[in-house]
């Protein structure tokens, strides 16, 4: 069972972003490479086949890509946000010069 | 400190917010340059000029012989800049200053280098126009040319940034091309330095332009701009599967050279005195972050004892230290958060039972930086995290296998297919096993050997197309059929009478 939460500060931050834009917001999460394994936070994303909503948080479906399906299958992962003024990929929280972080256990 | 603005229309320019951030230094720990950070409106400038630029002919309509003359002066420009470019990427990356001056400034300047000389030859000559005397359905001649598609947007990332922007701009400007280049917001500068050193070597203004922003904002303003007409994208998958799905409004073409998690096969006939050390230069090489590192180390049942053994003494060869030093081989990961990742993944594969044989720490010589001993776990399973997951960090996971059968299904056991190598004395059975594996490019008894005039690219969720090489610069044109016919009476149009009669 994956468990997920966010952290209130985080969930701040996506208020933020939905009312600032149009489009239904999702997180998806994926592994590796540059960012790490990090939730993105996306608008109108197609979502891939294969991938699991694992619940929702702040109003806002979390999906784990597929191949995360078969690595989180027992965790308690929150979403939290960190300060991070030249942050990268196309995460919506990144123009704020912020980062959202995924962090396992409780 | 320095500072760096955008880089629009051939000249700098502040962000129109007015908005600057400090770039870190990974070894101090300390902010050595600010940059403009880019919003929306900027970006849009920034393609506006681009797009200008490529309506005026100013750089589609020279000749690819004048085009390949300036890309060339940009290469000379990049070796005369040498030392205060490789300065400069250490400083934004934490790369070390001896894989600066012998990786990322010459490979920059070969990569303009190639594209420069290439379309100057023949065999460009002829993949620009083919030309095709038919005699079926009718008599024609047929054209099939290569034209640039316009405005080429290029996003980096921060492991390789130099190397990255000129994989990109290079083949994009040989084309004909102009170009809008957003490199990762937290290794910005040596991009922004290269778009001046290509508009002093004679690309014209608003042929080159770099902007530095968040992706969230500038990379999906890119992503998503009308007058765009292609995305070339290096960085990890999901990144890259969000890049597709905004170019689709627009239908924009993509290529994207994303994750790794690539196998690097050890056969029992292999040099392993070679293969040991090819096996740690295929992974703590810029401390692990790298795309195509070879991060899971395959070795054959038979020698894995004697191999491992090879490895922990070949660590002893990778000195870490000041990155500004040229003896240092080994510099911090990129960021705290790097870091904290790779922190996190050895600590993952402990508890999953991976058996730590070298590193797992922070060394102890380094207080300041984001340094991370290079890191051997040995008696992996392949379904571990470690083994399925992208680190991005020195953290190798060496796996058995009892055949070549087995070696091939792990090695094949990833989302991911971009690198990946096979070590034998015995060249053929290498290749034959090399076919065998699910991903862009293996090298036979070498690792990391990217030569520029071969493709490299990704099976897989590694990515789509291929940059470099006659296949790569293929990919920034478009195709076009020009269909000769004969100007005859009606009567020899036969297939008029589908419709006349």
């Amino acid at each position: 069972m994956v468990h997920i939460a966010i952290a209130p500060k985080a969930a701040e931050v996506v208020a933020r972003i939905r009312d600032a834009r149009t489009g239904s917001l999702c997180f998806t999460i994926d592994g590796g490479c540059c960012e790490g394994t990090a939730p993105h936070l996306l608008a109108d994303v197609i979502i891939t086949p294969g991938a699991k909503q694992i619940g929702e948080v702040a109003g806002v479906p979390v999906y784990l890509q597929p191949a995360m399906v078969g690595i989180y299958t027992d965790a308690a992962l929150t979403i939290d946000v960190v300060d991070e003024p030249l942050s990268d990929s196309m995460s919506l929280e990144t123009e704020h010069g912020l980062r959202f972080v995924l962090r396992e256990g409780e | 400190m320095k500072e760096f603005g955008l880089f629009i229309n051939g000249q700098w320019e502040a962000a129109k917010g007015g908005k600057t951030a400090p770039t870190i230094n990974p070894a101090t720990e300390e902010a050595w340059a600010t940059v403009a950070v880019a919003d929306r409106e900027d970006v849009r400038k920034a393609v506006a000029a681009a797009k200008r630029a490529h309506d005026s002919g100013v750089w589609r309509n020279k000749s690819p012989q004048e085009r390949g003359e300036i890309l060339q002066r940009v290469a000379a420009a990049l070796f005369e800049r040498q030392e205060e470019v490789a300065a400069a990427e250490v400083q934004d990356g934490g790369g070390t200053l001896r894989k600066a001056m012998s990786m990322d400034v010459p490979g920059a300047a070969q990569t303009f280098m190639h594209f420069g000389q290439f379309i100057c030859g023949d065999e460009y000559k002829a993949m620009l126009q083919e030309e095709y005397e038919e005699s079926v359905p009718i008599p024609s001649r047929n054209l099939v040319v290569r034209e640039p598609i316009g405005v080429c947007a290029g996003i980096t990332p921060w492991n390789f940034p130099l190397i990255m922007a000129a994989w990109k701009i290079a083949p994009a400007l040989a084309a004909g091309n102009c170009v809008v280049l957003k490199p990762a917001s937290v290794t910005p500068v040596t991009s922004l330095m290269l778009a001046e050193i290509c508009t002093a070597a004679g690309v014209p203004a608003g042929a080159v332009n770099v902007i530095s922003g968040p992706g969230g904002s500038a990379g999906e303003e890119l992503a998503t701009h009308p007058d765009i007409g292609k995305v070339a994208f290096t960085g990890s998958t999901e990144v890259g599967r969000r890049i597709m799905q905004l170019g689709a409004g627009t239908l924009k073409k993509v290529t994207l050279e994303l994750g790794g998690k690539s196998p690097n096969i050890i056969l029992p006939d292999a040099n392993l005195d070679t293969a040991a050390l090819g096996a740690l230069f295929g992974t703590f090489m810029h401390q692990g972050q790298i795309c195509e590192s070879g991060t899971r180390v395959l070795v054959h049942e038979s020698i894995h004892d004697v191999f491992v053994e090879k490895m922990i003494a070949g660590i002893k060869r990778i000195a870490i230290g000041d990155t500004m030093n040229m003896m240092t081989t080994m510099g911090p990961l990129v960021s705290a958060a790097q870091r904290d990742t790779v922190e996190k993944y050895v600590a993952v594969g402990n508890e999953q039972g991976a058996k730590c044989v070298a590193g797992g720490k922070r060394p102890s010589n380094m207080p300041k930086g984001y340094y991370y001993e290079p890191t051997i776990f040995d008696a992996v399973d392949n379904k571990m995290r470690i083994a399925q997951e992208e680190i991005f960090g020195p953290v190798v996971a060496v796996i058995r296998y009892k055949d070549e059968d087995e070696a091939v299904r792990l090695a094949n056991d990833s989302v991911y297919g971009l690198g990946g190598a096979v070590w034998s004395q015995n060249k053929d059975r290498a290749v034959a096993l090399a076919r065998r594996i699910e991903t862009g490019t293996v090298w036979v008894n070498d690792y990391h050997m990217i030569n520029l005039r071969f493709p490299f690219g990704g099976y897989k969720q590694s990515g789509v197309g291929r940059e470099l090489g006659k296949w790569g610069l293929a990919e920034y044109h478009e195709l076009k059929h020009i269909h000769v016919g004969e100007s005859t009476p009606p009567e020899g149009k036969f297939y008029f009478q589908a419709l006349l009669n």
